[in-house]
């Protein structure tokens, strides 16, 4: 411990009664923002051509947020590749019987078929990248449980596969920033020269958000499936 | 050229990002690829600052409006530490060329992914985005204290991750109560809605954020994790960290605090008597434990706590004079701790001394080593011709000119107190030796950046008057918010 | 109704905190970190909701939307959190292969 018990109940007590205070001249929490910020609301489809407007804030209008979050992952996946032990750490050590495995095996496309669906249409229903990816990567994690660890990394997709994926998709993450920059005139900018906007509503709209949404898939996939490979370390 | 500020936070991510496809070349043809592109960076932060003159540049990212997407603002201020951060990371680059044994790929990622969130950090102009970059340099930073993998370093990486995640979630906090009551998270527009906020709010939001950001860069209560995590962390690292890294984030509550809440806040509620007195702490408490140290690492991190001291005692004095000399601290002992550090971190790798009796008479085995060490400490006490004087000397003036008496009498003891420690390993190092023990030579990877060190330093003395221009024109900046909202809501 | 999410965020978060500073286990101390993480999740979404809103996908029958910045924010802040946790982890493996505990007071080779 740092400090001593009674000066953390001090400096608690002085936080609660802080906050309390704060809390009670903040703004009621149904409180309506309409004059302020439902600004997304109401121009966000002509905006960006999009319907899911948390989309369309996490890839257009805040994008650079979502790039500095998925430089987030990045970073930990990378540091807890590095510190991972090297050497295989005893498991639970129960092997699941014949039906969990048939059963695991026969569902395991499905959750395949999910997770694609949820990043190709996150910009016209809830999902997107980061929803999409973590289903994707469930599928890493579901096999390794069921099947032994190690088994994932034989016969899905190796150690060095998965850390392409995951360049990959941060890089395409510049690159189509970067491609803003030469046909819009600013970085993350929604072009429609590669892609066309298309109607909205349809599967083809919303220019650049649909990309934008597989790179990040892509990424957040591989990404935790190299944090959860690593913490139970299987080499 | 406003192309140019996207491109200095984009590059580095993307250099992290292909650094796992060059592993195999990294060790010579690699490296110039990361050499280049550091040398470009620099010079294109040098074109920024020379070019922008006197105004702001705003650039929207993704072109939106101001009232819906993210900008980056780059001023004087942001403009001239991100000038100081490109030159001390090229240095840094090469030091860590020499210094780093194993796995260069990861190194290297993290060291770009430091780089591109600390400039982040100095150009952003929105609060949720100041947060993200905050969190990629801290997440950056614990892992790179632990990077030895050494029990010591596991250790001080875990103890910074535990205080440094709390840290980041007292500021997420006060950024949230700030969007719950504006509805916005633009720095200038937020400036601008301030009034609106009821006082304990105001209060409470500040609390937070300097709660928040004190955790961050170690001021005093808060400050035990930094002597553990500069200590153990490799030697490049500990002079970024300890140079660079603390520095930005006092940057970041300057920023803050500065546009939203102005100068007359401060004055009004007399808060600036708070920063002295935490200063004068921290001051204390830093010079104090340094004299018992008997880890040359260790030693010199407790005195990163009590300069951080000094230059929080010069902000809080809120005179011109006090200010700028705290700015000019800044500059100083960030050059004059990188290099101790790089001194440090070259008898580690040469000839794995960490202990100060170890560095007897090192004198008579490398003089340009132990030449360079004496002028580093000189500066760092503040002996006359040395930059460390000038900047010491400008606080305590500006401390005394706004009438406080007893920090300019605590600057003073600290100067003192470093005096001694610094003396110590001096005589050490100078004393005879018993039998002429082999000399050792040195990596220019290492010797590179030690000189261009003392080159800084001097450059820093040299060029005081045009400096000290600069900064008289950043003070004069921070202490009127209006030009910075004007310019970003007339973008 | 108001009231009691106030305070459940505000509780929580107290919670989380002492939590965090008197427990040992390392474990214990991530778990701790993510109950304060949930406290301001559910500030973000208490923040642009209404009652009678649906969910922000614009519909040409629908006219009252929930706000969806907060919820791009909280978004945001769960990736950073699960992040952070992850590292946390990462420390307590590496820790306990040194030390073979997961005391923090035991783990004091760093004084003074």
């Amino acid at each position: 411990m740092l400090y001593s018990r009674t000066v953390i109940i001090i400096m608690l007590s002085g936080l609660f009664l802080l906050a309390l205070l704060t809390f009670a001249e903040l703004p009621p929490i149904f409180y309506d923002f309409a004059d302020k910020t439902s600004v997304y609301i109401q121009e966000g489809v002509v905006d960006t051509g999009v319907t899911n407007q948390v989309t369309a804030i996490l890839f257009d209008y805040r994008g650079f947020d979502t790039l500095g979050e998925a430089t987030v992952i990045f970073a930990a996946a990378l540091i807890i590749s590095y510190f991972a032990p090297r050497k295989k750490a005893p498991m639970l050590g129960v092997r699941l019987g014949v039906l969990v495995r048939y059963g695991v095996a026969s569902i395991l496309p499905f959750i395949l078929i999910f997770g694609m669906y949820i990043i190709f249409f996150g910009h016209i229903s809830p999902g997107g990248g980061f929803t999409g990816g973590v289903v994707l990567a469930s599928i890493v994690i579901i096999f390794d449980i069921t099947f032994g660890f190690g088994q994932g990394r034989v016969h899905l997709l190796s150690r060095d596969t998965k850390k392409s994926i995951e360049s990959i998709g941060l890089v395409m993450f510049i690159l189509i920033g970067i491609w803003g920059v030469f046909f819009e005139g600013a970085f993350l900018a929604n072009s429609s020269t590669l892609v066309e906007k298309g109607t909205l509503g349809e599967f083809v709209s919303g220019g650049m958000i649909p990309i934008l949404n597989i790179a990040s898939g892509l990424k957040v996939g591989a990404g935790l499936a190299i944090i959860f490979n690593n913490l139970v370390k299987e080499n | 050229m406003n192309h140019i500020l996207i491109w200095l936070i984009v590059s580095p991510i993307f250099l992290a990002a292909v650094t796992h496809f060059i592993k195999k070349y990294l060790v010579n043809f690699g490296f110039l690829i990361f050499l280049s592109v550091s040398i470009v960076n620099t010079c294109l932060s040098l074109l920024v600052f020379l070019e922008s003159g006197s105004d702001i540049l705003v650039y929207r990212v993704g072109n939106w409006s101001i009232y819906k997407g993210i900008i980056l603002v780059a001023d004087k201020m942001s403009l001239f530490f991100l000038l100081f951060m490109q030159i001390i990371f090229f240095f840094s680059l090469l030091f860590s060329k020499g210094y780093v044994k194993n796995d260069h790929g990861t190194f290297f990622s993290l060291f770009y992914l430091l780089q591109a969130g600390l400039t982040g950090m100095l150009l952003t102009g929105d609060l949720f985005n100041l947060y993200v970059f905050l969190e990629i340099v801290s997440i950056v930073a614990y892992a790179l204290v632990a990077y030895d993998k050494t029990d010591h370093g596991l250790e001080a990486g875990f103890k910074y991750l535990v205080l440094g995640s709390v840290a980041s979630l007292i500021i997420l906090w006060g950024i949230g109560i700030i969007y719950a009551t504006t509805g916005n998270l633009n720095l200038a527009i937020v400036a601008g809605l301030m009034q609106n906020l009821t006082p304990l709010i105001k209060g409470g939001v500040f609390i937070f954020f300097f709660i928040g950001f004190g955790i961050k860069f170690a001021l005093f209560p808060f400050h035990p994790w930094l002597a553990d995590a500069h200590a153990s962390a490799p030697s490049p690292i500990s002079a970024l960290l300890s140079g660079v890294m603390i520095k930005i984030q006092l940057y970041s509550l300057i920023r803050i605090v500065t546009v939203l809440y102005g100068i007359d806040y401060i004055h009004d509620l007399k808060l600036n008597i708070v920063f002295m007195s935490l200063g004068v702490g921290s001051v204390l408490i830093g010079h104090l434990m340094a004299l018992k140290q008997t880890n040359l690492k260790r030693m010199l991190a407790y005195s990163s706590i009590a300069h951080i001291g000094y230059i929080v005692i010069g902000l809080g004095s809120i005179s011109p004079q006090g200010v700028v000399g705290a700015f000019y601290h800044m500059l100083n002992h960030g050059v004059l701790k990188i290099g101790l550090f790089y001194f440090a971190g070259t008898l580690i790798y040469h000839l794995n001394l960490k202990q100060i009796k170890d560095l007897k008479s090192l004198f008579w085995r490398n003089p340009f080593l132990s030449i360079m060490f004496c002028i580093f400490a000189l500066g760092m006490i503040g002996i006359p011709p040395l930059n460390g004087f000038f900047s010491k000397w400008l606080i305590i003036m500006g401390v005394a000119d706004a009438g406080y008496v007893i920090p300019a009498v605590i600057i003073a003891i600290g100067s003192f107190l470093s005096l001694i420690y610094y003396l110590r390993v001096v005589v050490i190092m100078f004393e005879p030796a018993r039998k002429l023990e082999e000399r050792f030579r040195i990596d220019p990877f290492f010797a590179i950046p030690i000189g261009a060190m003392v080159v800084c330093s001097i450059l820093l003395v040299v060029f005081g008057s045009q400096i000290h221009l600069i900064l008289h024109e950043i003070m004069l900046f921070i202490r009127d918010n209006s030009t910075y909202i004007q310019a970003v809501l007339y973008s | 109704m108001e009231l009691i999410i106030n305070s459940t965020i505000i509780i929580l978060f107290i919670l989380g905190l002492y939590g965090l500073l008197t427990q040992r286990n390392i474990i214990k101390l991530a778990i701790c970190f993510n109950i304060m993480e949930a406290s301001i999740l559910i500030f973000f979404l208490t923040v642009g909701y209404k009652p009678e809103g649906s969910y922000p996908i614009i519909r040409p029958e629908v006219d009252s939307y929930v706000q969806p910045l907060p919820q791009a924010l909280a978004l945001t802040a769960i990736v950073i959190g699960a992040s952070t946790t992850a590292l946390m982890l990462a420390f307590a493996i590496k820790l306990y292969k040194r030390y073979h505990t997961l005391d923090i007071d035991k783990l004091r080779r760093l004084r003074g």
